[in-house]
């Protein structure tokens, strides 16, 4: 299933539920998030190792910001909905002196849409609460890979590569609930995303990328902390019950 | 949606993207490195190889980097490449022909600079090797080869193919190991020279043994004799390659070949020579060297002969300086003398030599026109020479002809026919004057000569054999000697006119009696009963000056040095000749001597088998 149905498909299946809520939200989360990318990493050690020369990693998967809309409905102490998360992240690879320099990009991103239910019980005052959420669905990833070798101006090396792979994720976690308005909420989260299924890296060309023959793929796996801004509307008419 | 879409656009320019470069400060003006030879099959001292088909092994070591590659060239086309600083290349068949080509390596190493040109092998130190010129036998590809791996013979050979055999290593048909890898040390070689052959044993039928391939390797071991003008005398030898192997070093040597050997032996691998006495000077020594085996072999028999398998091959020498060997030797000065070369086969001492000691070479030299002097005619025997040097005298052949010549200038010469005084077939020495008067032996009398004007001045006796008969250097005197009895002569005026007859049982007696050759009517004699030396006037032999010499015999008196050689069994003296007081005293080997065997020159004493002794 690509991205563009996995889509339609959760909108599909929002739509469909919009009849029996209360109220209707519309969400964007931004935050920073951390990434294992444990195979990438590896991968990188091994190729340090291998070269002849000495090259150092710059970065190595840092953690960096997600992005993540949402619209959910809210059902008395429980939300559900759908969402789209955007990550991205990226390592380098770099040695430069006076016969030449030697460059390894890696950029990472992925798309993943999903479901999300919150359970909300836990009201400290009037404005704070704490909910419970959980999310689940896919990660459409995407590797850029980009290495040059130049020595005495002449381009030794110069290949750049494009690599795919999906698999799915669940993230439990909770949120800090602030209510500003009757409208407008602030919310803290915190979460912790599972990657689920190796998801090995490939080319249109079905070439991947191997570490000790193993195949080697996105990994997701890390905390998620961020900042949601909600808006919440009230079920319009035309959904109410007779 | 809309919204939605909307910040998902918007938010993918907030892409990731790595940033930041490592940049390396290096110094990129790195020097050369050095490159020292570790092993190099191919006898870097040389200059031609003579090879056959087979491996040569390299093992180069640099100072500061890596060495990446060795390449070969072969009549300066690439042959190959070893991406190693040692290794092995084989020169095949198939990629050399027989006859004479260049080889030439290459060696390549890093820069030293860490850059990333240097780690690629882009950047770096190439260095040629000196070029040889090999001669490559027509012969199979010898795939047994030797080396010098920390002091002992290593062997090496190439590999079975898909087998992994047990090698028999054979050294003159005996075998001394079993191995089953493709190298072997072998402990016991001491650089003897040696025939190794190596065989393996048929893993499929185990009594079989195939023989593989073999080497030979030269004898090694060698010894040289070395002197200098200090009358230092060493053997010296080239420190051993198999060091390792070595327990000690012998060295063996004897003046005759029928006694036993005296020993000299170190254990020192570093020690390269051994001293010889300089008492020895003199004596023709025969010498050879043992390099006794620390891990001999089973079969290995201790035995100090020249003809042990482990013994160098014996060298042969007279002890001393070189010098020219010579029959007769006549002084023509302080540092100068004429002699006759020793009979080498030409003819009988057919050529006359005038030598200078203090250049140590040859400056004048006359014989005959032809290589054989029978043929030539000419013999140059029975020389005789002025006591100033300016004239020389030598039979001329079997003509009964003097030579009558320069002594300044060999080859200025004439002959004079002499056969109306003698007609015996080889002439006795004509002794000389300055004046270029002298004796001639005749037929039937001694006749006193004029060789410049071809003259006879007068006779005198008959033909009794004389022991030994002289002419003063103005030719005013001359003697005749028969043994026991010396007749003295002057010739003035024309006349010759008896002086004095000296006679051994009238004391006292001249055993050595001889002009002076600077002192006009002087003379020297000396007693050998007495052993006192006399200085004595010729007109009337009465004595001007005496001084003892105590020695067994006076061999000669050096007036140009103003020195007397005198002999005692194992002991040379020289002495004062204006008090007799001994300047040197030189121990020699020598218990007995013959006359002439040792003569002055040059503040030299120099030996008839060419032998010289510095005195200092």
């Amino acid at each position: 299933m690509n991205r563009k149905n996995t889509l339609l498909f959760l909108l599909a299946v929002f739509l469909s539920q919009s009849v029996n809520c209360q109220t209707f939200n519309a969400g964007f989360t931004t935050g920073v998030g951390f990434y294992r990318m444990k195979y990438l990493k590896a991968y990188n050690s091994a190729l340090l190792n291998s070269l002849a020369f000495e090259p150092q990693v710059i970065a190595d998967y840092p953690p960096f910001f997600y992005y993540e809309p949402s619209l959910t409905l809210s059902f008395d102490k429980f939300s559900a909905g759908i969402l789209t998360s955007y990550n991205s992240t990226g390592s380098r690879i770099s040695l430069k002196d006076y016969s030449g320099e030697y460059l390894y990009d890696t950029k990472i991103r992925s798309i993943s849409p999903g479901f999300y239910v919150d359970y909300s019980d836990f009201d400290f005052s009037r404005k704070f609460s704490l909910t419970l959420y959980f999310k689940l669905g896919m990660i459409f990833s995407r590797l850029e890979t980009k290495s040059i070798l130049n020595v005495f101006d002449m381009t030794i090396d110069s290949i750049e590569t494009l690599y795919r792979s999906q698999s799915f994720y669940a993230e439990p976690g909770m949120r800090l609930n602030y209510d500003i308005s009757s409208l407008l909420s602030l919310s803290l989260n915190l979460g912790y995303l599972s990657q689920i299924g190796k998801g090995a890296f490939k080319t249109k060309e079905n070439v991947g990328i191997y570490y000790y023959s193993r195949a080697v793929g996105p990994d997701w796996n890390g905390i998620r902390t961020g900042l949601t801004l909600e808006l919440s509307f009230l079920r319009p008419p035309i959904f109410q019950k007779d | 949606m809309m919204i939605c879409v909307l910040i998902i656009i918007g938010t993918v320019s907030c892409d990731y993207e790595p940033s930041g470069i490592y940049e390396k400060e290096l110094d990129q003006n790195q020097g050369p490195p050095e490159i020292s030879i570790i092993e190099l099959d191919l006898q870097p001292e040389n200059d031609t190889v003579v090879l056959t088909y087979r491996r040569v092994w390299f093992h180069f070591e640099s100072t500061n980097n890596d060495i990446r590659w060795v390449n070969f060239y072969l009549d300066n086309k690439l042959l190959g490449t070893v991406e190693s600083d040692n290794g092995y290349f084989d020169l095949e068949h198939n990629s050399l022909t027989v006859g004479y080509h260049s080889l030439k390596l290459e060696i390549f190493t890093g820069s030293g600079s860490g850059s990333i040109a240097d780690s690629l092998g882009i950047e770096g130190f190439f260095f040629s090797t000196r070029e040889w010129v090999i001669k490559v036998l027509d012969a199979e590809f010898r795939k047994v080869t030797t080396t010098v791996a920390d002091g002992f013979m290593k062997l090496r050979w190439p590999p079975l193919i898909n087998k992994s055999p047990e090698f028999i290593i054979y050294r003159g048909g005996i075998e001394i190991g079993r191995t089953h890898s493709y190298e072997f040390t072998d402990k016991g070689y001491v650089g003897q020279g040696a025939i190794y052959s190596i065989s393996y044993l048929d893993e499929t039928e185990p009594d079989k043994v195939i023989h593989y391939g073999g080497v030979e390797v030269p004898e090694e071991t060698r010894i040289k004799y070395n002197f200098d003008s200090d009358n230092n005398y060493f053997i010296t030898w080239e420190k051993p390659r198999y060091y390792a192997a070595i327990d000690t070093i012998l060295l063996l040597g004897r003046n005759d070949t029928y006694i036993k050997p005296d020993i000299q032996w170190t254990t020192d691998i570093n020690r390269l020579r051994f001293e010889i006495p300089d008492s020895l000077f003199g004596s023709l020594r025969q010498y050879w060297m043992i390099p006794v085996p620390k891990y001999p072999d089973p079969l290995y028999i201790h035995s100090y002969s020249n003809y042990s398998p482990l013994a160098s091959p014996t060298i042969e020498f007279k002890v001393g300086y070189p010098a020219p060997a010579f029959g007769e030797f006549f002084r023509v000065g302080k540092t100068e003398f004429i002699y006759h070369a020793e009979f080498s086969g030409l003819g009988y001492r057919d050529s006359i030599l005038r030598y200078t000691a203090t250049g140590n070479r040859i400056i004048d030299r006359v014989g005959p026109k032809l290589n054989d002097a029978l043929v030539s005619g000419l013999f140059f025997v029975s020389t005789s020479v002025s006591p100033d040097g300016s004239l020389y005298t030598a039979n001329a052949g079997l003509t009964h002809k003097v030579v009558v010549g320069s002594a300044n200038d060999l080859n200025n010469y004439k002959i004079a026919d002499i056969s109306n005084l003698t007609n015996r077939p080889l002439l006795a020495g004509m002794p000389v004057s300055n004046i270029g008067t002298g004796i001639i032996i005749g037929s039937d009398k001694k006749y006193l000569y004029d060789f410049v004007n071809e003259t006879i001045l007068g006779t005198v006796g008959d033909d009794t054999w004389l022991s030994d008969y002289n002419i003063s250097p103005d030719g005013e005197y001359f003697y005749l000697r028969l043994t026991y009895t010396i007749w003295l002569y002057s010739y003035k005026n024309s006349i010759i006119t008896p002086v004095k007859t000296i006679n051994y049982f009238d004391p006292p007696f001249f055993d050595y009696f001889s002009f002076v050759a600077d002192e006009a009517g002087m003379a020297v004699g000396w007693d050998s009963s007495t052993k006192i030396f006399y200085k004595v006037k010729c007109s009337d032999m009465s004595i001007t000056q005496s001084f003892p010499v105590d020695e067994e015999q006076l061999l000669e008196v050096d007036f140009y040095n103003d020195q007397i050689l005198s002999f005692s069994p194992y002991l040379l003296v020289i002495r004062s000749l204006t008090d007799g007081s001994v300047l040197f005293e030189i121990p020699i080997s020598y218990q007995y001597i013959w006359k002439g065997m040792f003569r002055l020159c040059g503040n030299s004493i120099f030996h008839d088998d060419g032998a010289r002794y510095f005195l200092k």
